[in-house]
C-alpha cells in the first residue's frame, strides 16, 4: 500500500507535470539528389515517429503518404508537379512546408 | 505578470501579519508573561487568538484581492515567515532586557558559551529574515510579463480586442534540431475571452481551413503558440486565426518585419552562426 502511494506521489510530482508542458511540432525538408527529406519533431526536442506525412499537391490531392521513421525522418520521390508536405499532427498541430521552403530545389 | 503594487501595500500585509502573530503570542502563557507581565487569563486567550487569525485571514484576503491568486499565495506565505520572525526576535529582545534586569548573576564561562551561542543565533535570525526578503525583492524586480512589453501587438480581430506578443522579444530558442521557434502571448479582452473557440498562429497564409496552424493553448488570460520560424523573409506574414463560439472566423496578418524586426535580426544571426 506504501508503495503504491509513493508511486503515485512520484507519478503526480514528477511526470504529470512534464505531460502538462506543452510542446509544438516544427517540421522541415531539404531536397537532394532528386529526393525530398524531411525531419519532423517537438519543440521540446523529442521525436514525431509514426507521425502522418502527406505530399499534396496545390489541389490538395493527396499524392503519396508515409509516417515519420524511427528516426523522425521520412523522405519522398519529388513530384513532376507543384506540391507542398503536410506534417498530419490533427487540427492545431499541424504544420505545412511549401515546395519554396524546401531547401534544394 | 506580478502586478505593479506600490510598496505600502507591501508594508500592510506585513503590519497586518505582525499584529496577527502578536495576538497569537499574546494568547501564549509564556509569552503573555513577557509580553504583559501577566498570565492571561481563559477568556482572553481565545479573544487573542481568534484575533490572531482574523487578522491573518484579513492579511491572506488582501494578498489574494491585490496580487491575485497565483502571486497572493506566494507572498502570504513569505509574509507569514516575515512577520513571524520579526514577532519572534521581538519576543526575544524583550526577554533578554528583562532578564538582563533582574538576573546579573551570570558565570563568566556561562556568559561566554551564551555569547557564542547568541551570535550563532543572530546569524540565523539575520539569514532567516534576509531570506524572504530576498525573496520578495526578486518577487518585485520580475521582469514585464511578454503581453506587458512595449513590442506587443494591440489590435481587434472582428470584435475581439487583443494583445498578442512574443514570449521573449526578438530572440526565439532552437530546438536540439536546429529548429528555430519562437512562442507567443495572447489575451482577449475580458469581455471578448468567453466568445473564442479556438485561435490559430503561424507564418504566411492558410491554404484552406484545415490547417490554420498551431493552436493557443494554455489558460485563456495567457494563451500560447509556438511556431517553427525556418525561411522567414522580409515578405514573411505573421497570420492569426480565430475561431469565435459562434463558428465564425476571423484573419489578421501582420508583416514579421514591421512588428517583430528583431526576430528577423535573431534570425540571420543565427544562421550566420551555424553557417560558421
Amino acid at each position: 500500500m506504501i508503495k503504491m502511494i509513493k508511486r503515485f506521489m512520484f507519478l503526480g510530482l514528477f511526470v504529470l507535470p512534464n505531460l502538462a508542458l506543452a510542446h509544438s511540432p516544427f517540421f522541415m525538408c531539404e531536397y537532394d539528389d532528386g529526393k525530398i527529406f524531411c525531419e519532423g519533431g517537438y519543440s521540446d526536442g523529442s521525436r514525431a515517429s509514426g507521425v502522418k506525412i502527406k505530399l499534396l499537391n496545390n489541389d490538395g490531392k493527396v499524392l503519396e503518404e508515409k509516417k515519420l521513421d524511427e528516426l523522425s525522418s521520412v523522405s519522398f520521390t519529388k513530384p513532376n508537379e507543384d506540391f507542398y508536405i503536410l506534417f498530419d499532427g490533427g487540427t492545431g498541430h499541424s504544420v505545412e512546408v511549401e515546395m519554396g521552403d524546401i531547401s534544394g530545389i | 505578470m506580478m502586478p505593479n503594487i506600490s510598496l505600502f501595500w507591501y508594508g500592510l500585509v506585513i503590519i497586518l501579519a505582525i499584529i496577527g502573530f502578536l495576538f497569537f503570542a499574546m494568547g501564549s502563557k509564556k509569552e503573555s508573561l513577557v509580553l504583559l507581565n501577566r498570565e492571561i487569563l481563559a477568556k482572553e486567550k481565545v479573544l487573542f487568538k481568534s484575533f490572531g487569525w482574523i487578522f491573518l485571514v484579513i492579511t491572506f484576503f488582501v494578498c489574494i484581492y491585490l496580487w491575485y491568486f497565483s502571486y497572493g499565495m506566494f507572498l502570504y506565505f513569505g509574509v507569514l515567515i516575515l512577520a513571524s520572525l520579526l514577532v519572534i526576535v521581538f519576543i526575544g529582545f524583550i526577554a533578554y532586557k528583562k532578564e538582563e534586569n533582574f538576573e546579573n548573576k551570570a558565570y563568566k564561562e556561562e556568559k561566554e558559551n551564551l555569547e557564542d551561542f547568541k551570535v550563532w543565533k543572530i546569524g540565523v535570525l539575520v539569514t532567516l529574515i534576509l531570506l524572504p526578503l530576498f525573496v520578495a525583492y526578486n518577487l518585485y524586480t520580475l521582469p514585464k510579463h511578454p503581453l506587458e512589453s512595449e513590442n506587443a501587438i494591440k489590435d481587434k480581430i472582428g470584435e475581439f480586442e487583443f494583445v498578442l506578443s512574443e514570449h521573449r522579444t526578438g530572440k526565439g530558442f532552437v530546438t536540439s534540431q536546429g529548429m528555430p521557434m519562437q512562442t507567443y502571448h495572447l489575451r482577449f479582452c475580458e469581455s471578448c475571452d468567453l466568445k473564442i473557440k479556438y485561435a490559430y498562429l503561424r507564418v504566411n497564409k492558410p491554404r484552406n481551413l484545415s490547417n490554420l496552424g498551431i493552436v493557443f493553448d494554455a489558460p485563456y488570460w495567457d494563451r500560447t503558440s509556438t511556431i517553427q520560424l525556418n525561411n522567414l523573409n522580409d515578405k514573411s506574414e505573421l497570420y492569426l486565426t480565430v475561431v469565435s463560439n459562434n463558428g465564425e472566423i476571423y484573419q489578421k496578418s501582420w508583416n514579421i518585419k514591421e512588428v517583430f524586426p528583431k526576430t528577423l535580426e535573431w534570425l540571420e544571426k543565427n544562421k550566420m552562426e551555424n553557417i560558421k
